[in-house]
C-alpha cells in the first residue's frame, strides 16, 4: 500500500513547487503597509520615535511603553513573511538554468533582502541576517550579525546587483509589482539603495562611505517621481482588507493618531501640513509633544477637540487607496545634497546642495500635485550655514509617514532638533529586541547583547556615533 | 449402579436450598432438592460428577470420586461480576476476567435527567472520566479525558465507538480567544434514548486492540435492539425540562456610568465612557438623580441590579421519542424516532434534532446471521452563541454596560440612521440586541451512521465476522455580521461546508478451544481498514450591497477557501485469552497499523499488550458471609499515535493577488495576519504510550458492597510536536519528535447498599480519581511549550511541572511575602511571568445517591472538581470597568477626599504602604491591558466546585395497577440538572466555563451563563 500512502500523503491544499515569480509579489505585498506589521512597527514605534507622531496609545514615559507584543508582532512577520519566502523564492531561482535569466532574478533578489533587512538592522541594531531564514536547513537558532558585517554585505550586494542587472525586461513582468518588469527601475533602485546606506555609514566608516557614494553618485537614480519604489494599494472601502494601505488602516479606523508638535512647527506654510493632519474647527493644524504621557496635566487633554488627527480623509496621506513608498525621488535628491554639502564621495558645492535640497523639496510638493507657497519658499530657503539641519528636516517632512527611515536619519543626523518639544526624556537610538527571542534563541541573542550592549532604548547601533 | 444422596446449602448461611437443579454429566439423569436442600440421585458409577445449577447461585461440578453421600455448599453468584462487559470490537467477557479497568453504565443511568450531549451525563459517574463541557449553550461540544492528557499537542480525547463502529467527534471551527462558534461535537448527536449501555475503556490497556487511536481510552456506546419480546412493542419517553441562568456575575450597585466618581455630564460625555479606557462605571452614587444620557434623554440615574440575568431568556428542551421493538427465534429489530426541541436562554438562538434509526438482525440460516443498522440525524440550529471575544457576543455587551443602563434603553437597538444605539462610541462594542438579532448565523447537519455484518459459525468453535461501518455527514454553515455593525459597517457573509467520511471496514475470526478441562483458550483475530475525510468549502464575503439579504451574491469582494484531508490506517491484530479454571484469566493482544500520514519507512508500529486478572477468592475458596469475592488484575500496554496528514513536506498557498499579482507563501492558510509556516519533519516517527495498571476488586456482605481501586501509570513519548522556533529561522515553527508526559494516577469506587429492609432501600456510591500529570521533557533548547494564551495569560507546559500551567505576572512580594507597593501606592508586578496555577484537577469525584421506596425511587448525583485553577476574563473586565462588586472599595473615601484604596502592602523601602489610591487608577492598572502594569494573578481562581449535578424522582406505575391493560410498564419522573453549587469559588461564574474543547482550557472569556434544567420526563411501554 506504500503508493497508496504516498498519494494520499499528497497535499491536495497547497502546491508544493511554485515559480519565484509567484512569490515575489506576496514578499513585497507583505513589505509595504501590510496592516498587522504596519500599525505595530511603523505606526506605534518608528512613527513615535521618529516624532512624526503622537499618541495616547503609546502610554508610558519617555517612549518607555514598549508593548512586546507589538515588537513581536513585527519582527515575526518580517523573519517569516519576508525572510522565510524570500529564501524560498531564492531557493527555487537556484534551481533555474544558469543564464541572463537567473542572473537578474537572483539580482533582484538581492535588492529585495536589503530592502527587508536594512530596515530591521536599522531599527533594532545587530539582527540575525547571513542565517536567517535557514529553517529548512535545519536552522533553527541563526545569530545575530554584528550591523558593520550586515552593512557591509549589503553595498556589496548591491554594487554586484546594480552590476548584474541590464536595461531592457526582466522574466517577472507583471507579477513584479515595484517596477512591473522594468529592470530599468531595479537598477535605479539599487543605486538609491546603496547611495542610501553609503550615506548612512558616512560618520561612523568615511571611507567606506565615500567609495560607495561615489561609485553611484552619476549613475541612473531615482530622481524623479517616476522612478518611486512603490507598492499601489486601492481603497475599497475595508479597513481590513489587504488590498488597501495598512498603514492608512488603523490610522482611519481609530482615533487615536495625532499630529506631533515638531512636525507642525516644522511644516508652516507647507501645503502638504492639511493633508497630513486634519484641521481643528480653528482651521488649524495643532500637534502635541511626541513621548508625552497621556495624563500630563502641562497639555491639553489627548482629544480631537485639542489636536489634529492624521488626517485620513480622502485623496490625504492616510487614504485607504495611498502607494506605499519604499523610496522616493524626493529622499533621494536630499540625499545628493547632503553628498554635495558634505562633499561625501565627489567635490564638496553648496551650489549644487542648494540645487538638489529644492529638488527634493519641489518632487516632495509634486508629489501629491502641490507646489509650495510663498510662506514656505521664505521658510526653507536655503543657507549652506544651516545646510545639514534644512536638508535632513526637509527630508523627514518628506518621509512621512515612513517612520523608520525617518528615525534612523533622526538618529544618524541627529537633525531636526527638537529642544523645545521633548517634554520626557531622550529619543531611543534603538528598539527593544522582542521577548520571545530570549527563550528562542537565547544565546544568540546573549551573544549579540554582550556586543552591542545592553537591550534597552538607550544603546546606540554601530552607524550611530553621536 | 448406585444412589447417591445429599444437602445443598447456601454457603454464606449453611441453610438447606431447595430447587437446586442435581444433574448426572454426560447424562440426561437429574432431579431437585427438596424444601430442606436435600436430594437423591441415582448414578451409573461413583466416578461421575454432578453438575449443580441454580438460579442466584454459582454453578459447581462436583467428583463424587467414590463417594455416595455428598454435602455441597453453593455461593450466591455475584451479579455484578458476573456480569457481560462489551470490549473492543465487540467481543463479549466476563468483567471478573478482565485484567484492566472499565465502567460500564445503563440506559437508566443515562436517560432519565437528560443532556442534549449525551457524554455530559458520564460526568462524575466514572472515576478517571473528566468532562469539560464548552459554555456555549445546549448544542455545544464538551471535552473528555480519561486519566489526564496524554499528547502535548495532539488529540487528547478519546475514541468513540456506536455498535462496534468508530464515529467521528471533531469539533470543526471551535472558538478560540477571538471569537467563534461551537458547532458541537460527534457524539453530542447520539440520542441517549436509544442508548442501551455506556462502556468506558479507561486506557491503552483496556483498547490496546483499537490501536492507534486508543491512547486516550475509548467510548463504547451499544445501542438498543429488539428481541428482548415477542411481537411488536412500543416504547415511548418524553423529557420536557426548562432552562434557567444559574448564576450571574457579582455586580456593585452604588456607582453608575462616568468617571472619576462623576457622572456624564453630557451625551458626548456619556458616549466617550469605555473609549481608550476611560471608566465605565466608575461615577457618581446612583441616587435616582436625573442625567442626561446618552441618547440625550433625560434618565433618572439608578441602579439597574438585574440587567445581566433580564437579557436572557427561559430556555426549554422537549425531547420525544418512540420506539418500535420485536423479534422471534430467529430475528430482532428495533425502529426509533426521536426528537429533541431546544429553545435557548440566549435569545433568538433555537436548536433542533431529529433521528431515525433502524436496526435489526436475522439468522439467514442457521449459521448464517446478518446485522444491520441505519440512523440519520438532522440538526439545525439558529444563531448559536457567540463566544469569548468578539463583539457580537452579547455577554461583552454586558459585561460592559455601566450600572445604571437599563436594558430598555438600549431598544430599539438601531437608530433611523440604520446603525446601532449604544451608549458608548467604542469600536469594539456592540449593542446585545444588534448582536442576536442582526449578526446571527444558521447551520445544519445531515449525518447518517449506519453498519452491515455478516457472522458466519463456521463449526462450534470457529466463526467469522464481517463489518462495513460508515459514519457520513455534511454540516452547513452560514453566518453573518448585518451592514452598519460598528466594527464590520459593510457587513459580512461566511459560509462553510464541511462533509466528514470516516470508514471502516474489519473482518474478525473468533475461535473458542478447551485446551485442557480447565484451561480455555479464545483467541479473536482481525484487520480492519479505516479511511476518513474531511472536505471543506467555504467562502468569506465583504461589503455587501443590500442589507440583510444573506447570499454571497450580495458581497462586493468574495474569498473562498477550500480544503481536502484524507487519512488511512490498515491494521491487524489479534487476542489471545486463556482461563484456567474460571478464576485465573491472561489476554494477550498484538496490533500492527500502517498509517498514510507517517514517512513510508516509519509507517508502521506494532502494538503488544498483556493483562492478568486472579479471582483468589475463587481460587482459594475463600467465601464467607462477609468476604464474598476478590479479585487482582495486572496489565501493561503499549499504543502508538500517527499525526494528521500532510506533514512531512512544505508547501505553498495562494494568498490571494494583489495589483494584478497573484501571490503564493509558505505555509497553508491564506491569512494577511498571521502567516502560518512549519518547517516540516521528514522522519516523523508515531507517538508512543506505554501503560500499566494493577488493582483490586473486592465484594463483601452478600454483595451489598462492592469496591474496586485501580492504580495507572502512562508514558507518552516521541510526541509529534509542532514547537515555536525562533522566527529568525524564516519559520513559526517545526514539527519535531519529542517530549514525554506522564500521567500517573488512583481510582476507586465504592458502591453500597446502606439499607434494605422490606420496601425500602438506600444505596450510595462514591467515585474518586486522582490523576497526577508531569511534562517529563520537551526537547533541547525548549524550556516550554505554549497551548494557549489569553489577555495576559498563557497555558503552557513545561519540564518538571504538569500540563497546563498559566502563566502571568504575580504581585511583587518581598522577602516577607508582603505585597510591594510603588510611590503612586499601586502594587508592582514580578519581573516576569509567573506560574499562577494549573488548569489540571487534583482530584476529581462522585457521589450517588438512590433510594426507592415501594414505586418511588429517589436518585441523586453530586460532582466534585477539587482544584484546577481558571483564568477569568469576564472578571477581569469587570474589575476595570468598575462593576464588579469588589471594585467598590475605597471610592466613598477618595471621592469623599478621606482616604481611598490603601493597598495592605509595604514600599520599596520597606515600610508600611499608607498611599491611598483612586481605586478607578487602582483597578486599570491591575486588570487593564496593554498598559505594561497590569497583574493576572487576582484573576486566576481556584476552578474547585461541588455541584448538584442531578436529581431526580421517579414514579413506577405498580404491576397490579397496569395488569391486563395494553401498558406494560409506565413512570413518570421529576427531574434536574445542574441545579445548584454545593461549592464554587468563582465569582459569579461557572468554573465549568471554557471556550472550547481543546487541550488548552482554564480560560473563561464573556462565558455563556451556566444554567440550571428541571422538569419531568415520562417512560411508558406497551
Amino acid at each position: 500500500c506504500d503508493d497508496r500512502f504516498e498519494e494520499l500523503n499528497n497535499n491536495p491544499n497547497q502546491v508544493v513547487e511554485v515559480s519565484p515569480d509567484q512569490i515575489l509579489p506576496y514578499i513585497q505585498n507583505g513589505m509595504s503597509a501590510h496592516r498587522f506589521e504596519s500599525w505595530r512597527g511603523n505606526i506605534l514605534y518608528a512613527m513615535h520615535y521618529s516624532c512624526l507622531m503622537s499618541s495616547p496609545w503609546l502610554g508610558g514615559v519617555e517612549f518607555q511603553a514598549a508593548n512586546d507584543a507589538w515588537t513581536q508582532g513585527m519582527w515575526d512577520r518580517a523573519y517569516q513573511r519576508l525572510g522565510g519566502n524570500l529564501q524560498a523564492m531564492e531557493d527555487f531561482i537556484n534551481d533555474l538554468p544558469e543564464g541572463p535569466d537567473k542572473d537578474a532574478q537572483l539580482a533582484i533578489a538581492d535588492v529585495m533582502r536589503v530592502l527587508i533587512y536594512h530596515r530591521l538592522t536599522d531599527f533594532f541594531g545587530d539582527v540575525p541576517y547571513s542565517e536567517a531564514g535557514l529553517g529548512m536547513e535545519g536552522i533553527f537558532q541563526p545569530k545575530y550579525d554584528a550591523q558593520e558585517e550586515i552593512y557591509k554585505d549589503m553595498l556589496s550586494r548591491l554594487e554586484s546587483a546594480s552590476a548584474r542587472l541590464r536595461m531592457g525586461e526582466n522574466t517577472y513582468g507583471t507579477q513584479d509589482i515595484f517596477y512591473k518588469g522594468d529592470e530599468e527601475g531595479w537598477i535605479r533602485l539599487a543605486n538609491s539603495l546603496r547611495l542610501r546606506l553609503g550615506m548612512r555609514i558616512s560618520d561612523i566608516d568615511p571611507q567606506l562611505s565615500a567609495q560607495h557614494v561615489g561609485a553611484v553618485i552619476n549613475e541612473p537614480l531615482i530622481t524623479t517621481n517616476d522612478w518611486n519604489c512603490l507598492m499601489p494599494h486601492e481603497n475599497d472601502g475595508s479597513q481590513w482588507s489587504s488590498a488597501s494601505n495598512g498603514t492608512s488602516a488603523p490610522i482611519s479606523a481609530f482615533a487615536a493618531h495625532y499630529m506631533a508638535k515638531a512636525l507642525v512647527d516644522n511644516m508652516q506654510g507647507d501645503p502638504r501640513l492639511e493633508f497630513y493632519g486634519a484641521a481643528l474647527e480653528s482651521g488649524e493644524v495643532v500637534g502635541r509633544p511626541s513621548g508625552t504621557i497621556p495624563s500630563d496635566v502641562s497639555l491639553p487633554d489627548f482629544t480631537a477637540d485639542n489636536y489634529s488627527l492624521l488626517n485620513s480623509s480622502e485623496g490625504a496621506v492616510f487614504d485607504l487607496g495611498n502607494d506605499w513608498i519604499h523610496i522616493s525621488a524626493a529622499e533621494v535628491n536630499f540625499l545628493l545634497a547632503e553628498a554635495a554639502l558634505r562633499g561625501i564621495g565627489r567635490n564638496q558645492s553648496d551650489a549644487d546642495a542648494q540645487m538638489y535640497y529644492e529638488e527634493g523639496i519641489n518632487q516632495g510638493l509634486s508629489y501629491w500635485g502641490l507646489s509650495p507657497t510663498t510662506e514656505m519658499e521664505t521658510n526653507t530657503a536655503f543657507d549652506p550655514a544651516q545646510g545639514m539641519n534644512q536638508i535632513i528636516t526637509q527630508k523627514w517632512i518628506a518621509l512621512f509617514p515612513d517612520g523608520f527611515e525617518a528615525f534612523a536619519e533622526l538618529r544618524r543626523t541627529d537633525y531636526p532638533t527638537f529642544a523645545s518639544d521633548q517634554v520626557y526624556g531622550d529619543i531611543p537610538k534603538r528598539h527593544k529586541y522582542p521577548v520571545i527571542e530570549q527563550t528562542l534563541n537565547g544565546k544568540n541573542y546573549s551573544e549579540a547583547i554582550s556586543r552591542q550592549g545592553p537591550d534597552v532604548e538607550t544603546t546606540s547601533v554601530w552607524w550611530d556615533v553621536n | 449402579q448406585s444412589t447417591v444422596t445429599g444437602t445443598i446449602k447456601d454457603a454464606t448461611d449453611n441453610t438447606g436450598i431447595p430447587g437446586v437443579n442435581v444433574l448426572v454429566k454426560g447424562s440426561t439423569t437429574g432431579t431437585v432438592t427438596d424444601i430442606n436442600g436435600d436430594f437423591s440421585i441415582d448414578v451409573s458409577s461413583t466416578d461421575a460428577t454432578l453438575v449443580i445449577s441454580y438460579v442466584g447461585y454459582e454453578s459447581k461440578e462436583v467428583e463424587l470420586n467414590g463417594r455416595t453421600s455428598v454435602n455441597i455448599s453453593l455461593n450466591p453468584s455475584m451479579e455484578e461480576l458476573s456480569e457481560v462487559i462489551v470490549t473492543a470490537y465487540g467481543i463479549q467477557k466476563e468483567t471478573k476476567s478482565l485484567g484492566y479497568s472499565v465502567a460500564q453504565l445503563e440506559s437508566k443511568q443515562l436517560n432519565t435527567v437528560k443532556e442534549t450531549n449525551v457524554v455530559n451525563s458520564l460526568s462524575g459517574r466514572v472515576a478517571g472520566l473528566q468532562v469539560s463541557k464548552t459554555a456555549s449553550g445546549p448544542a455545544g461540544s464538551s471535552r473528555v479525558i480519561i486519566r489526564g492528557n496524554n499528547s502535548l499537542v495532539g488529540n487528547n480525547q478519546p475514541l468513540y465507538v456506536v455498535d462496534g463502529i468508530p464515529i467521528d467527534n471533531q469539533n470543526l471551527d471551535a472558538a478560540g480567544r477571538w471569537g467563534g462558534i461551537d458547532y458541537g461535537d460527534g457524539i453530542g448527536d447520539i440520542s441517549a434514548d436509544n442508548i442501551e449501555n455506556v462502556t468506558v475503556l479507561k486506557g491503552p490497556n483496556a483498547a490496546a486492540l483499537y490501536g492507534a487511536r486508543a491512547a486516550n481510552g475509548v467510548i463504547q456506546i451499544t445501542t438498543k435492539s429488539g428481541g428482548q419480546r415477542k411481537g411488536v412493542g412500543i416504547d415511548y419517553t418524553s423529557t420536557f425540562t426548562i432552562d434557567q441562568v444559574m448564576i450571574s456575575p457579582e455586580y456593585q450597585n452604588v456607582y453608575g456610568a462616568g468617571t472619576g466618581g462623576e457622572a456624564p455630564a453630557n451625551a458626548d460625555e456619556y458616549l466617550a465612557l469605555g473609549t481608550n479606557g476611560i471608566g465605565t462605571s466608575w461615577g457618581a452614587p446612583m441616587n435616582g438623580q436625573m442625567i442626561t444620557y446618552w441618547d440625550g434623554v433625560q434618565r433618572p440615574y439608578s441602579p439597574k441590579p438585574d440587567n445581566f440575568t433580564n437579557f436572557w431568556e427561559t430556555g426549554q428542551t422537549f425531547t420525544n421519542t418512540l420506539a418500535f421493538s420485536g423479534g422471534s427465534e430467529t430475528s430482532a429489530f428495533r425502529v426509533s424516532l426521536s426528537r429533541m426541541d431546544n429553545q435557548s436562554i440566549l435569545p433568538n438562538s433555537k436548536f433542533n434534532r431529529t433521528s431515525i434509526t433502524a436496526k435489526g438482525n436475522t439468522d439467514l440460516t442457521s449459521k448464517l446471521n446478518v446485522a444491520a443498522k441505519f440512523t440519520y440525524i438532522r440538526n439545525k440550529a439558529d444563531n448559536r452563541a457567540n463566544l469569548a471575544d468578539i463583539m457580537d457576543n452579547p455577554v461583552n455587551g454586558l459585561i460592559w454596560m455601566p450600572r445604571n443602563e437599563d436594558l430598555s434603553n438600549l431598544l430599539p437597538y438601531k437608530g433611523e440612521d440604520g446603525l446601532q444605539r449604544l451608549y458608548t462610541t467604542e469600536t469594539f462594542r456592540l449593542n446585545p440586541y444588534w448582536a442576536v438579532e442582526e449578526n446571527g448565523n444558521e447551520d445544519n447537519k445531515n449525518r447518517i451512521i449506519s453498519f452491515l455484518k455478516l457472522k458466519y459459525e463456521i463449526n462450534d468453535w470457529l466463526s467469522a465476522e464481517l463489518m462495513s461501518g460508515m459514519d457520513w455527514y455534511t454540516s452547513e454553515r452560514l453566518r453573518y455580521v448585518a451592514k452598519g455593525t460598528r466594527y464590520r459597517p459593510g457587513g459580512e457573509i461566511q459560509e462553510n461546508t464541511y462533509q466528514v467520511q470516516e470508514f471502516n471496514n474489519m473482518f474478525l475470526l473468533k475461535s473458542n478451544h478447551s485446551l485442557t478441562d480447565k484451561l480455555s483458550l479464545k483467541t479473536v483475530a482481525g484487520g480492519n481498514i479505516l479511511r476518513q475525510t474531511t472536505n471543506q468549502f467555504g467562502a468569506i464575503g465583504t461589503n455587501l450591497a443590500v442589507d440583510g439579504f444573506y447570499n454571497l451574491s450580495n458581497a462586493s469582494a468574495i474569498t473562498f477557501s477550500r480544503n481536502k484531508f484524507e487519512k488511512e490506517i490498515w491494521s491487524i491484530f489479534a487476542q489471545a485469552s486463556f482461563d484456567y479454571n474460571g478464576y485465573l484469566f491472561l489476554d494477550i493482544t498484538g496490533r500492527n497499523d500502517w498509517s498514510s500520514t507517517l514517512p513510508l519507512d516509519n509507517n508502521d508500529f506494532f502494538y503488544p499488550s498483556v493483562s492478568t486478572g486472579f479471582a483468589f477468592s475463587e481460587a482459594f475458596d475463600l467465601y464467607n458471609d462477609v468476604f464474598n469475592y476478590g479479585k487482582i488484575r495486572a496489565s501493561w500496554a503499549r499504543v502508538g499515535n500517527d499525526t494528521n496528514p500532510y506533514q512531512l513536506t512544505t508547501s505553498f498557498g495562494s494568498m490571494g493577488s494583489h495589483a494584478g499579482a497573484s501571490m503564493f507563501g509558505l505555509g497553508p492558510y491564506q491569512d494577511q495576519y498571521v502567516p502560518y509556516q512549519i518547517i516540516p519533519n521528514f522522519n516523523l516517527k508515531p507517538e508512543q504510550t506505554t501503560s500499566i495498571e494493577a488493582g483490586i476488586d473486592l465484594v463483601f456482605f452478600k454483595d451489598r458492597l462492592d469496591l474496586s481501586v485501580t492504580y495507572y501509570k502512562s508514558n507518552t513519548e516521541n510526541q509529534i510536536l509542532p514547537v515555536t522556533v525562533s522566527s529568525t529561522s524564516g519559520y513559526q515553527g517545526a514539527i519535531i519528535n519529542a517530549g514525554e508526559m506522564q500521567n500517573s494516577g488512583i481510582e476507586a469506587s465504592i458502591n453500597g447498599t446502606l439499607i434494605k429492609a422490606g420496601d425500602f432501600s438506600l444505596d450510595l456510591g462514591f467515585r474518586f480519581a486522582k490523576n497526577k500529570n508531569k511534562v517529563v521533557a520537551l526537547t533541547d533548547g525548549l524550556d516550554q511549550l505554549l497551548l494557549g494564551a489569553d489577555r495576559g495569560i498563557s497555558v503552557v507546559a513545561s519540564p518538571g511541572n504538569p500540563y497546563g500551567d498559566l502563566l502571568g505576572y504575580d504581585f511583587l512580594r518581598d522577602a516577607n511575602g508582603q505585597v510591594v507597593v510603588g510611590d503612586d501606592g499601586i502594587p508592582l508586578r514580578t519581573e516576569g511571568v509567573e506560574v499562577l496555577g494549573n488548569i489540571n484537577p487534583d482530584w476529581l469525584g462522585g457521589i450517588t445517591l438512590g433510594a426507592s421506596y415501594k414505586n418511588f425511587r429517589f436518585n441523586a448525583l453530586i460532582d466534585i472538581r477539587q482544584g484546577g485553577d481558571i483564568y477569568s476574563i469576564t472578571n477581569r473586565y469587570l474589575h476595570a470597568n468598575g462593576n464588579h462588586a469588589n471594585t467598590l472599595e475605597g471610592r466613598e473615601e477618595w471621592y469623599a477626599g478621606t482616604g481611598g484604596l490603601v493597598i495592605d502592602g509595604v514600599t520599596e523601602g520597606g515600610a508600611v504602604n499608607t498611599v491611598a489610591v483612586d481605586p478607578e487608577v487602582y483597578w486599570a492598572s491591575i486588570a487593564r491591558n496593554g498598559l505594561g502594569t497590569s497583574i493576572d494573578k487576582p484573576f486566576v481562581y481556584d476552578g474547585s466546585y461541588i455541584k448538584m449535578r442531578e436529581m431526580s424522582l421517579t414514579y413506577t406505575l405498580p404491576e397490579s395497577v397496569i395488569d391486563g391493560s395494553f401498558i406494560q410498564s409506565l413512570d413518570v419522573s421529576l427531574v434536574g440538572r445542574n441545579l445548584f453549587f454545593l461549592k464554587n469559588n468563582l465569582p459569579g461564574i461557572d468554573p465549568e466555563s471554557t471556550y472550547n474543547s481543546g487541550n488548552a482550557g482554564g480560560r473563561e472569556s464573556a462565558s455563556f451563563p451556566a444554567f440550571r434544567s428541571y422538569g419531568m420526563t415520562l417512560n411508558v411501554s406497551f
